[in-house]
């Protein structure tokens, strides 16, 4: 059915003859241009706008207006030296303004194609095109900007070929990368406006406030490189406040201020990036999609997937919801790995995945019991918290600097609750062939793998866990590594018999 | 039907547990490989050489941090003397972890996969099935050329923390051990493509 409708659309289409991408290619890649320039020009214009007079500034119009010019024959000129065609099995690109490029993409080694689209494209009506190949890494290719057809059509053609000299791959990949639009999806879950709201609520805002952090503290290193000294601009803005209760009020101010912004960054950073987020089962795998501004389609194949984790911060475990990650391998060749996020999931949605991705082997893992790993794992982290915590605690008491004092202590008290937590959330579980592993400090995280996807695996010991009989295990798969710390070193030796037993016996294929 | 596959593959597991724990084969009982003796050697100059540019550093840097001043010059020689013996314990201590660290290498071949310990206080013991390897190298460093010394890395697709490097081989050694490990890992290749092939 689906070969059939490709087919038809691959006809209208020569590919053998050039093809050059959709007009809306000028605008993209004057627009991506802008953009980079903008990013490395903008200290300057800062300064520029700040301290200058009034011919600097008439200059720097009319540098503005210079750069706009050129950028647009560039752009122009770099479409229409931009074109690509089909010979024999390989998709042939030529490209380049200065410097004229050639390259030759065989089919078969063409991993996945996806489309994306971002506000620009929707406007044009236009997509891009990921093509991820197997080989070194950065060997991507990307048509900027298609027309839908052509796009599906495109994909298509190098699909259906690649599927006619490769038999084996065909039934591994050859169905789920098809033109995404014509095939069967079944949804799994999607993400109305409220759950949207919910998810931008409980995001994480700590992880905003760091960003705001880092970007003031970018911008000030930026603009004194460029020659501007703020300290001194801000003396004039700031009162001298010698006044302890004006300081005081200053910065509460400030930092009620930042905590507000960083609840709004971070609420709008997520709902823009979760905007109508709709997730499906296609084929072998998992199609999401998702994007207000810049939509996304991203495509997991479940023999890809490494390992799949459900995580809670403290927030959504009040809000009960979860966020899910798949880590996938990128390719053979290539060590990378790539992981795709979805939140705002509840409890059905996390089940409905979970058996989609490993059908009878996930009911078959929650009936296993949960392990807890030796106290030995909280007794260290209380000690190395108290080993760095108290020094401090003691040494502010005696100079008498109190605010420390009672910071430090507030300070070690919520890191020995955290040491303590997340001793009680460490635990893994075996059935017979899968691994599942929780953890977390305040929130709480999942993680579960397929025994047959380990890559290898190493045991440690320490010469403290050793005087306890403990020990810990590392397992590694080709998207990162997880670890079940401090278990006795008998039960790490078995464990690790009995997965080698595992994988060496397998016949699946980890990929 | 579902229920009863489900239940035949549940027997299945449980039957595969029952021999797990009795007769899987056990990394603990093996007979480890020692690394060639002459690596010992090699790692003691590494170290030594190590050392001595950390002393050439700190006597430079004290004959240019020389005070002027005769009150602070007794300071000073108190720190140095103090720093010295801070050094030679220092030293000591590395020299006795690289002498315990190369008796606490081992490397051990099994027919289905290759394990390597090392450490003498803090052990680990990794352990790379050949049905994972992705490729094999045996590289040769200059020291290692020296002592005609071999190491073998072997790579797999669990990332950079994860390859397997055995130094202090006999390049002879080295060769076999890479030959052993390609032919394992292209047959057990073979034996996944012919399994789909009959699923198809």
């Amino acid at each position: 059915m689906i070969r059939m409708k490709n087919n038809e659309i691959a006809d209208t289409y020569d590919f053998t003859l050039p093809h050059k991408q959709s007009y809306a290619a000028i605008v993209l890649i004057a627009y991506r241009m802008y953009k980079v320039l903008l990013r490395q020009l903008f200290p300057f214009l800062i300064v520029f706008l700040l301290g200058g007079s009034d011919s600097k500034k008439n200059f720097l119009l009319y540098a503005v207006i210079a750069i706009g010019f050129i950028g647009m024959i560039y752009s122009i000129m770099a479409f229409f030296r931009y074109f690509f065609f089909i010979k024999g099995d390989k998709l042939i690109v030529h490209k380049g303004v200065f410097k004229k490029s050639k390259l030759e993409i065989p089919f078969d080694r063409i991993q996945s194609i996806n489309f994306e689209q971002n506000l620009l494209h929707r406007i044009f009506n236009v997509v891009k095109l990921n093509m991820d190949t197997a080989g070194s890494a950065g060997s991507e290719l990307q048509l900027n900007a298609l027309d839908r057809s052509l796009a599906s059509a495109l994909s298509g053609h190098i699909l259906k070929h690649r599927g006619e000299e490769d038999s084996v791959k065909q039934g591994e990949s050859g169905e789920q990368e098809g033109s995404i639009k014509q095939d069967q999806k079944s949804i799994i879950f999607s993400l109305s406006i409220s759950k949207l709201l919910k998810v931008g609520i409980t995001a994480n805002h700590l992880r905003s406030g760091g960003i705001i952090i880092f970007f003031f503290f970018w911008l000030w290193d930026n603009i004194r490189e460029a020659g501007l000294d703020m300290e001194d601009q801000m003396k004039d803005f700031i009162p001298t406040a010698d006044l302890f209760s004006a300081s005081l009020i200053l910065l509460t101010t400030i930092a009620v201020l930042f905590m507000v912004v960083a609840f709004l960054i971070s609420l709008i950073r997520t709902s823009l990036k979760y905007y109508d987020l709709k997730m499906f089962r296609k084929g072998q795998g998992f199609v999401i999609e998702s994007g207000l501004l810049n939509r996304r389609e991203m495509a997991a194949k479940d023999g890809k997937i490494q390992l799949m984790t459900f995580s809670q911060n403290l927030l959504q475990t009040w809000g009960n919801i979860f966020e899910m990650r798949l880590k996938q391998a990128s390719s053979v060749a290539v060590n990378s790995s790539k992981s795709i996020q979805v939140a705002g999931l509840d409890h059905n949605d996390v089940e409905l995945a979970g058996t989609y991705l490993f059908q009878e082997k996930w009911t078959r893992l929650k009936a296993e019991e949960l392990i807890p790993v030796n106290s030995y794992f909280r007794y260290k982290k209380l000690f190395y918290r108290t080993l760095f915590f108290v020094p401090i605690i003691i040494g502010a008491y005696f100079l008498e600097s109190y605010k420390i004092f009672s910071a430090a202590i507030i300070l070690y008290v919520v890191f020995l609750t955290g040491a303590h937590l997340s001793y009680l959330k460490k635990k893994y579980g075996f059935s017979d062939s899968m691994l599942k592993l929780t953890g977390g400090t305040w929130g709480s995280s999942t993680t579960k793998l397929l025994l047959h996807k380990v890559q290898n695996i190493s045991f440690s010991q320490t010469p403290f866990q050793r005087k306890r009989g403990l020990g810990s295990l590392v397992l590694y798969t080709a998207s990162g590594s997880v670890s079940i710390p401090d278990i006795d070193d008998k039960q790490c030796l078995s464990i690790k018999n009995y997965l080698l037993y595992k994988i060496e016996s397998s016949t699946e294929s980890w990929m | 039907m579902y229920l009863r596959s489900y239940l035949q593959s549940q027997m299945q597991a449980f039957q595969n547990d029952q021999i797990s724990e009795q007769d899987l084969p056990r990394v603990e009982n093996l007979a480890y490989q020692p690394l060639e003796p002459r690596y010992k050697r090699v790692l003691i100059l590494l170290r030594m050489i190590g050392l001595m540019v950390v002393a050439i550093l700190f006597i430079v840097f004290f004959f240019a941090a020389r005070s002027e001043v005769e009150s602070f010059q007794d300071i000073q020689t108190i720190v140095i003397i103090g720093l010295g013996l801070l050094y030679l314990l220092l030293a000591g201590w590395g020299l006795l972890i690289t002498i315990k660290g190369f008796d606490n290498k081992f490397y051990a071949l099994r027919q289905k996969d290759i394990v390597y310990t090392t450490g003498w206080l803090w052990k680990s013991t990794t352990t790379a099935p050949f049905i994972r390897v992705q490729h094999v190298s045996i590289d040769q460093g200059p020291l290692e050329r020296q002592y005609n010394l071999s190491k073998l890395r072997i790579f797999t697709a669990g990332g950079n923390a994860s390859d397997m490097t055995i130094p202090g081989l006999d390049p002879k050694t080295a060769d076999q051990l890479k030959e052993f490990i390609v032919t394992k890992t292209k047959s057990s290749e073979r034996i996944i493509i012919s399994d789909q092939d009959e699923e198809q």
